[in-house]
């Protein structure tokens, strides 16, 4: 009995032994930490006051850390650059969703397409020679950049798969602050490419503005409102026929709703004309009206009444983005004439030094990044995953690509579709920190400054640990009641 | 597996060993020092130079390390805390010095200076709101002593202006004509250009021309932030337009699509070195930068860089901003009194010549400006005259920063920047950003008083101190210097005749 309890005694010793260099670690660099940041956030814990050359105690100041912060005008302006930036999100899914469906399919090539990449870098290089030709690109990383998308053309004709993952995956293994380094480059206003590249068809659109009719162009401000009542039209349509069958409770279909109304109601708001200002509103209340009262015909099948909130929400989100866009762009148009005029012409952005573009900069970077990203590999994964069986039967039938794809792809990468959601959520909310430190210190006028840089800022630039540790506590909730949503409402495919 | 985590474990212990053997303390026979300071080739001359001057002056000898790879300010204050920081440190400015003094990183060194030589009477005037700290007691204590000095002016290539047909800028000039001149300038090296390529200068400084105007960044007292004033705003919007409409200085913009070359000082002293700036604004320090360039010239058989020097334009009241680099001493220091040997080496007649010959600023003594070493280096004929101009507008019109004890220069930086850049991106007037930055600046003050209520009892002081300046100058009658504690107030009040 006694040999049978020291064999026990042992074994579990040299369980928990192996446990333990993991469990130190968890303890001593995760777990302490969290537990000690907690603490923290409810403390008046400031550098200048406290640490081992000062005498002053640190005081419990209860829920002070918080109140200031909800009361901080930044915090807000900080929080909704952390969301603005987070609008990528639907597009960096789709961009990844794609590449990994292009990079599933067996690319490498019989003679004919390596005849067709050949003749497209040829193509390419005879461009990029005449943009020197013309004094376009002449910095030496536009050239580089060049040649090396025919090199990939080139290479992916010739070693197909295998080639295209691992250069798709390269952003995800190069050191983020490289990255970061060379996106400034590329963002230069006067050497950098991308601003090469825009300079061309600006130049013509400049031309073409110039010699339209203003009222011509300023159209689309009109045109615009017109498309904004369509996407909603679009979006309400797609609510109605999930609530009709079921799939969609009656609050869940309001809120959503309510949604697909928000840009038409910013319209009035930020549109220039009155009557621009009154189409997108009087339109989409239209439209809205129309799918009320067929809402009170009825509908076919019945379910509870918060029941797909996540669904209606992801369909209404993207919708809404849509609209935004559509709005951006009409304002854009109605400008475009006066912009047109200027001395200079239309001007390819400045990316990193405008207020009103660093955050799309920023953007920008971090969708060519999510292209081939974990995302990418997990789409990749997922899609060997997806039987054969039911693509062979969507044949029998006879359906198309897109049906093909909306019927059975989408539905079975569901489940790793919620999981890129909830991650991204969750790294959306806490991210931003490298991009602002290295690219643009948070500005301009704090344009690029997330919720991360301002932790940094408050914690290690003022000093203020506590009041620091109290942000990271408020975005700990938003990313905990998102995740907790999330799995409550998240989508329906998974749920079932 | 057992096996392979007891092989691990001796890897580590040994790997442990030899680092510990690596490290200097393990070999150095002196006592080791830690001096944190930025990457400069000079530090390792200046090092061997200090260790020849301990031995002639018979002091004992030191071992001292440079430490280039903590010199980040978040760096400073972890290890600071932490007790594992450099014995030495380079502070940049006041607002630095006061901060690091606030935490308790930085040692008291006012009574070991007058002791050794190294005290404010050592160096220039305008250097001593750089080297002192205000106390909760309202005591002023030395922390620091200077590596070197800097008071900015326009640095000319003669050659550019030359080369567009344009006059030589007067050693002395008002905004108007600054402005004139500019956009006589760039209109002429442009015409037929496809795009703008040639400024009238890189930038200028906005803090001097603001100081010109009259206006401060404190009350006199130091006890509320005075931004908010119509004179700002006005300069604001001129600056924004010398940018945007005249083009006379690149903005930020600009300045980015231009600042593809690196080396020390940056891209403007190539960019003024091939032409494209017809001036800059600069310390001394350019001088290294520009020194390599006529290196280059030499071996193409080229004329050396053709300078002159400008003084910063101003509106009513010629100044420049008068800033250094100093050396303080970490509290933590395990040798704090051979620290204070470095300190005293920087007031010294050795180091003061090394500064005059690298050209690495103006010396920490003003008296070695006046050296023929100083005035006429032989080996840059170029150059003369124009380190006399550096000292002059140094010693003429140089005006220390304006430090308030009331708010951390971190959090002032970062509200005039970002209500100044939203001006510049057009997003509110500027009457609305000089507003905005007040209001923000004035606010911390409101919240470092709830915070550090130590603070307060100086806070009221000094307020009834500004009281009584208010009530002076609204009788018309003159106010007395010791009721000022701001620099700029100081210097401004004498050069209008209200200081008793």
């Amino acid at each position: 009995m006694t040999g049978r309890r020291s064999r026990i005694i042992r074994s579990l010793g040299a369980g928990v032994g192996f446990l333990m260099p993991n469990l130190l670690g968890f303890m001593v660099f995760t777990l302490i930490p969290l537990v000690f940041s907690l603490v923290l956030a409810f403390s008046n814990w400031d550098l200048k006051l406290h640490n081992q050359y000062k005498n002053n105690h640190i005081q419990f100041i209860g829920l002070d850390n918080f109140v200031r912060l909800l009361n901080e005008p930044n915090f807000w302006k900080y929080l909704g650059n952390t969301l603005y930036l987070m609008m990528l999100m639907p597009f960096a899914i789709a961009a990844s969703l794609v590449a990994a469906i292009l990079l599933s399919k067996d690319l490498r090539g019989g003679s004919r397409r390596v005849w067709i990449s050949l003749l497209l870098m040829m193509v390419f290089v005879g461009s990029l020679v005449m943009l020197l030709a013309t004094g376009q690109g002449r910095s030496g990383m536009f050239i580089l950049l060049a040649f090396l998308v025919a090199a990939i053309l080139i290479g992916g004709a010739a070693g197909g798969q295998t080639i295209y993952r691992t250069l798709f995956y390269i952003p995800n293994f190069t050191a983020g602050v490289a990255t970061m380094l060379l996106w400034k480059h590329l963002f230069n206003p006067q050497s950098g490419p991308i601003n090469s590249v825009m300079s061309v068809p600006l130049r013509g659109l400049t031309a073409a503005v110039r010699h339209s009719p203003p009222s011509l162009v300023q159209a689309g401000l009109w045109v615009s409102a017109a498309m904004i009542a369509v996407a909603a039209l679009l979006g309400l349509r797609r609510l109605h026929r999930s609530w009709s069958d079921g799939d969609l409770g009656s609050a869940a279909a309001g809120l959503c709703a309510v949604f697909l109304l928000l840009p038409a109601i910013l319209a009035w708001f930020w549109f220039p004309t009155l009557s621009a200002r009154w189409i997108a509103p009087a339109a989409t209340a239209g439209v809205a009206l129309w799918y009320l009262i067929r809402a009170f015909r009825g509908r076919d099948f019945y379910s509870r009444t918060a029941e797909g909130i996540g669904s209606g929400l992801m369909i209404a989100l993207s919708m809404m983005t849509v609209q935004f866009v559509i709005l951006g762009l009409g304002i854009v148009c109605f400008h475009l004439p006066e912009m047109a005029a200027a001395p200079d012409g239309l001007m390819p952005p400045n990316w990193l030094t405008s207020y009103n573009w660093a955050k799309p900069a920023m953007m920008l970077m971090g969708f060519w990044g999510a292209i081939g990203s974990n995302t990418m590999l997990l789409y990749l994964a997922a899609l060997t995953n997806v039987p054969a069986e039911l693509y062979e039967a969507a044949d029998i039938d006879g359906a198309t690509r897109f049906k093909k794809f909306w019927n059975i792809t989408w539905p079975q990468l569901a489940p790793t579709t919620f999981f890129i959601v909830v991650m991204g959520v969750i790294s959306g909310l806490q991210g931003g920190f490298e991009q602002a430190r290295v690219m643009t210190q948070g500005g301009p006028a704090g344009s690029t400054t997330t919720l991360s840089y301002m932790i940094y800022q408050e914690g290690f630039e003022i000093g203020r640990l506590g009041y620091a540790s109290a942000i990271s506590w408020v975005m700990f909730l938003m990313v905990l009641v998102i995740t907790l949503f999330n799995w409550k409402f998240g989508n329906k495919y998974v749920n079932d | 597996m057992k096996y392979i985590f007891l092989v691990c474990l001796i890897v580590l212990i040994g790997a442990s060993v030899l680092t510990a053997l690596w490290l200097p303390e393990s070999h150095s026979s002196a006592p080791l020092l830690y001096w944190v300071t930025d990457p400069n080739p000079a530090r390792q001359d200046q090092i061997a130079h200090f260790e020849a001057w301990l031995k002639k002056h018979g002091y004992p000898a030191i071992d001292l390390q440079v430490d280039t790879a903590n010199n980040d300010q978040s760096k400073k204050i972890i290890q600071g805390v932490s007790g594992v920081a450099g014995d030495i440190w380079d502070l940049y400015s006041n607002g630095e010095a006061q901060y690091y003094y606030e935490i308790g990183l930085l040692r008291d060194v006012t009574d070991a200076a007058k002791r050794m030589g190294f005290d404010p009477s050592h160096t220039w005037k305008a250097a001593e709101p750089e080297l002192t700290v205000l106390t909760v007691d309202g005591r002023t204590l030395q922390v620091a002593f200077p590596c070197n000095a800097t008071a900015p002016l326009f640095l000319v290539n003669r050659e550019t202006f030359r080369r567009h047909r344009q006059p030589l800028p007067p050693q002395q000039w008002t905004i108007d004509e600054f402005e004139r001149r500019g956009r006589e300038y760039v209109r002429a090296a442009n015409a037929g250009l496809p795009s703008r390529r040639y400024y009238f200068a890189d930038g200028i400084n906005d803090l001097i021309w603001m100081r010109s105007c009259g206006v401060a960044e404190f009350n006199e007292t130091l006890t509320r932030c005075t931004l908010d004033d119509p004179r700002y705003a006005k300069m604001l919007e001129r600056w924004r337009n010398w940018m945007d409409v005249d083009h006379i200085i690149p903005s930020n913009t600009d300045f980015a699509a231009m600042a593809s070359a690196g080396g020390y000082g940056g891209s403007s002293p190539q960019l003024f070195n091939t032409g494209e700036f017809a001036m800059i604004s600069s310390g001394r320090y350019i001088l290294i930068q520009l020194r390599q360039f006529d290196s280059d010239r030499r071996k193409k058989g080229l004329p050396l860089l053709d300078l002159g020097a400008s003084y910063p334009p101003y509106e009513e009241f010629p100044n420049t901003m008068f800033v250094s680099r100093s050396a303080g001493i970490y509290i933590g220091s395990r040798h704090p009194e051979l620290a204070t040997y470095f300190l005293a080496y920087l007031a010294s007649e050795d180091y003061n010549m090394q500064i005059v010959r690298d050209a690495d600023s103006l010396p920490p003594n003003p008296a070695f400006t006046r050296t023929e070493a100083y005035l006429h280096p032989p080996d840059h004929p170029n150059e003369w005259g124009i380190h006399e101009a550096f000292a002059r507008v140094a010693e003429d019109t140089g005006v220390g920063n304006s430090y308030s004890p009331f708010v951390l220069r971190q959090i002032y930086t970062r509200e005039v920047i970002s209500a100044r850049d939203e001006f510049l991106n057009y997003r509110i007037t500027a009457a609305q950003a000089v507003r905005q930055m007040t209001r923000r600046i004035n606010q911390a003050i409101d919240r470092t008083l709830v915070e550090k209520p130590e603070l307060k009892p100086l806070y009221d002081r000094l307020t009834e101190d500004q009281k009584t300046i208010d009530k002076l100058r609204a009788e018309g009658k003159k106010v007395p210097l010791s009721l000022i504690r701001d620099p700029f107030h100081r210097a401004y009040y004498q050069f209008k005749g209200w200081a008793q």
